[in-house]
């Protein structure tokens, strides 16, 4: 009998007899090693299939990173609402190349570190992460960069400069919302249209009011106006008292400013309206951190709430006019969420980028985002001859019949420049009790003006 | 010239609140040879107390004086645990520096959490807001009042040092206090009694704080413990009338440097606090002296 020899693992080669437990044991073993072999090589076959071939069942998601705990889950209520309202319309149009849409809820508890953790292990854990949206000031620098790394798309509201700057990142990173410097050269055309020619300009110091500081000054100095004064606010100080006096003593016409920290901001008008005389009464244009309900209340408890609402002036992105979709939206959100209001700055945009990316996904065919991405800003801002669609269905639609689209959105038009940011008109409001705006624009800006005086803002800004 | 003569006006407003703090620091230093981290949540406490007293009516003076009750009682208990928790068995001062600390975040993480993130005030009339004039330099009623308590809450605690048979015992403890048990004081009962002054020094000192800066939240006052730890060192470490002494140089300081350059004002307090302790170590009012603990 001849002895057949088969390698056993780590026993070298052992005689075997045929018919014996030891054959039994080797064909064993060796039957599975090929069986196991099977199926790693179909598991890997099927992960190198174009991303297309997905079991129609399994559901793409689109990740919203934001604080969904804490003390600005604010944000994730609002964001998420967002998504999923979108998702809903995708869902009931037939969802995306037969895909149904999920919102993954990415807690990032409002902070950079945790938001990275929290980004890393949902990409980790979900295999069908499209996009992430979301990704707000102060946790973007963090996230982002791991969005792409994970080759899905991100759709940020930050204003951080150093995502503008990156061309790196653009092909996946689209903005949903204007740089801060751009927020900045806004504040200052608000102040020359208001008749402002003697402007003092206070800012925090910091990488927050950073931007809009650099935004401002170069704006101002585009238009042939010298600021007063142009300080840079230290936070946390027992007294701003030097600083008040030397601006009033600047004898401006308004304060351009933004002071991120409510106490400081409180301490610093406080002092001004001491240095004023007892009482503040200078016009004061600031941005959208003054609207925040503990910065209303610092503020208003220094200098008076009647200071507050008579002089001061909020500039942000003005509100879009009415469109179809942002009917929409308002239409759907009580149903997900009465809890909080539809905030036009946030909820829009995310709710255009989320079916933005969807019918970039049934332009192209193919869930891979390196096909799908360009094809967003393309949809934002049509070709010409090309459909103009207001809902993902119209747009599905419009695509069946093999025409190009156009989509305009809850926000109306969003246009993408070739870094994937934008330039929003932007409008003054009054500043109401408890921070909310006042419902007319004072001023509006348009994107056009804020483009041109924005010539010479530093592109290094950090 | 004229906006540096105004930025000492300005300075001796905001030092103030920080020297009474730094009294209170100092006079913990002192006796218990503890740098008590932690003391800036005696200043919270005082700040969110007197605003739980304020419906009391009779504001401030009731509201601010239960506060510094209230306030002391906290100290005595902070200082329980850290006499007898820590002190007694020798503990490295590194640990001392650790468990203030920590009973700091602790107080921080409570008043957090009852009182949330909002910024809170006092009432000013505004008859006294209107400004007056005092040797050139502009201030309103309201920082006069404020200046004026500050003085007199560091004369009378002076006054008690000097004159008193509370003070005489503080004294000796503080210069040694092995001798002083020896002698036959009552070293414990006296070292509890300092925390409990302490605590309604830093009561005060955080009253008088949220006045001069218009608000108070249960994060704003972390930024002050620099400024008191320079106002203490600067004046001399564990001497109390030196708090008035480091508060004035320290709030004049930041002011003068803010009219040149806002951004470096917080900085001024380091700088003032290397440049005296390089000249005087021991400060502008310190002598050196041996601590010896019982």
């Amino acid at each position: 009998m001849h002895n057949l020899r088969a390698r056993l693992p780590g026993k070298g080669l052992e005689p075997i007899a045929r018919g014996s437990t030891q054959v039994t044991r080797v064909a064993r073993s060796t039957g599975g090693l090929i069986a196991l072999l099977a199926v790693i090589a179909l598991i890997a076959g099927c992960g190198a299939a174009s991303s297309t071939s997905k079991n129609t069942t399994t559901p793409i998601t689109f990740g919203v990173a934001a604080a969904f705990t804490g003390p600005t889950s604010y944000d994730g209520a609002i964001f998420g609402t967002a998504v999923k309202i979108a998702c809903g319309a995708i869902n009931k149009a037939g969802g995306v190349l037969g895909h149904r849409c999920s919102m993954d809820a990415i807690n990032t508890l409002g902070d950079a570190a945790d938001g990275a953790l929290a980004v890393r292990k949902a990409f980790a854990t979900d295999q069908n992460l499209e996009a992430v949206l979301g990704l707000s000031t102060g946790e973007a620098t963090t996230e982002v960069p791991i969005v792409i790394a994970n080759h899905a798309v991100a759709f940020s509201i930050a204003g951080n400069q150093t995502l503008f700057n990156n061309s790196k990142l653009a092909p996946y990173l689209y903005m949903d919302q204007p740089p801060d410097s751009q927020t900045g050269v806004a504040l200052a055309l608000a102040a020359v249209k208001e008749g402002c020619n003697r402007p003092a300009l206070v800012f925090q110091t910091g990488p927050d009011a950073a931007p809009a500081a650099a935004g401002t000054d170069a704006a101002l100095h585009n238009v042939g106006v010298t600021p007063t004064a142009n300080i840079s606010l230290p936070q946390g100080l027992p007294s701003y008292s030097s600083v008040a006096s030397q601006v009033v003593a600047s004898h401006p016409q308004c304060l351009v400013t933004e002071i991120d920290d409510p106490a400081s901001a409180g301490t610093f008008f406080g002092d001004m309206a001491t240095a004023l005389g007892g009482k503040y009464s200078l016009k004061t244009i600031s941005d959208d951190v003054a609207t925040a309900g503990p910065w209303v209340k610092a503020v208003g408890n220094a200098i008076g709430q009647s200071a507050l609402t008579g002089d001061f002036q909020i500039v942000q992105p003005a509100t879009p006019p009415t469109t179809p979709g942002s009917k929409f939206v308002a239409a759907q959100w009580p149903k997900y969420h009465s809890g909080v209001p539809v905030t036009a700055s946030f909820s829009e945009p995310l709710y255009d980028s989320a079916i933005l990316a969807a019918l970039a996904m049934d332009q192209t065919h193919s869930l891979s985002a390196s096909k799908w991405s360009p094809d967003v800003a393309k949809i934002a801002a049509g070709e010409p001859g090309g459909t103009t669609v207001y809902t993902y269905a119209e747009g599905v639609k419009a695509l069946k019949a093999g025409h190009a689209i156009h989509y305009v959105g809850a926000i109306g038009n969003m246009h993408w420049d070739s870094e994937h940011s934008q330039t929003l008109p932007q409008a003054a409001y009054g500043l109401l009790a408890g921070g909310a705006l006042g419902t007319k624009a004072i001023i509006t800006i348009g994107g056009r003006q804020i483009a041109s005086a924005s010539k010479g803002v530093a592109k290094s800004i950090q | 010239m004229e906006a540096v003569w105004a930025a000492v006006g300005f300075g001796l407003v905001s030092g103030s609140a920080v020297a009474v703090a730094a009294l209170g620091f100092n006079l913990n230093l002192a006796v218990s040879n503890v740098i008590n981290v932690g003391f800036i949540a005696f200043m919270m406490v005082g700040q969110f107390m007197a605003h739980v007293f304020w419906p009391l009516g009779l504001g401030p003076w009731l509201p601010t004086a239960l506060a510094c009750v209230a306030t002391a009682l906290v100290a005595v208990l902070v200082g329980i645990v850290v006499e007898y928790g820590f002190n007694k068995r020798s503990a490295a001062p590194f640990t001392l520096v650790i468990v203030t600390f920590a009973v700091a975040s602790i107080a921080v993480s409570v008043l957090s959490v009852v009182f949330g993130t909002s910024a809170y005030s006092f009432p000013v009339p505004q008859s006294l807001l209107s400004a007056v004039s005092v040797l050139g330099l502009t201030f309103t009623w309201a920082q006069l009042i404020v200046l004026a308590m500050a003085a007199g809450i560091v004369a009378a605690v002076d006054a008690l040092l000097r004159w008193s048979s509370f003070g005489r015992s503080v004294r000796a403890i503080a210069d040694d206090s092995a001798l002083a048990k020896a002698a036959g004081l009552r070293v414990d009962t006296v070292v509890f009694a300092v925390w409990a002054l302490s605590g309604g020094l830093g009561a005060l000192s955080g009253v008088l704080l949220a006045y001069t800066v218009s608000n108070f939240t249960t994060t704003s006052d972390e930024a002050y413990f620099v400024l008191i730890v320079a106002a203490a060192f600067t004046g001399g470490a564990g001497k109390p009338l030196g708090s008035a002494v480091g508060g004035a140089i320290i709030g004049i300081a930041g002011s003068l440097v803010a009219v040149a350059s806002p951004s470096l004002s917080p900085v001024a307090a380091f700088a003032v606090l290397v440049l005296v302790l390089v000249v005087r170590p021991t400060g502008v009012l310190g002598k050196a002296r041996q601590v010896t603990r019982a």
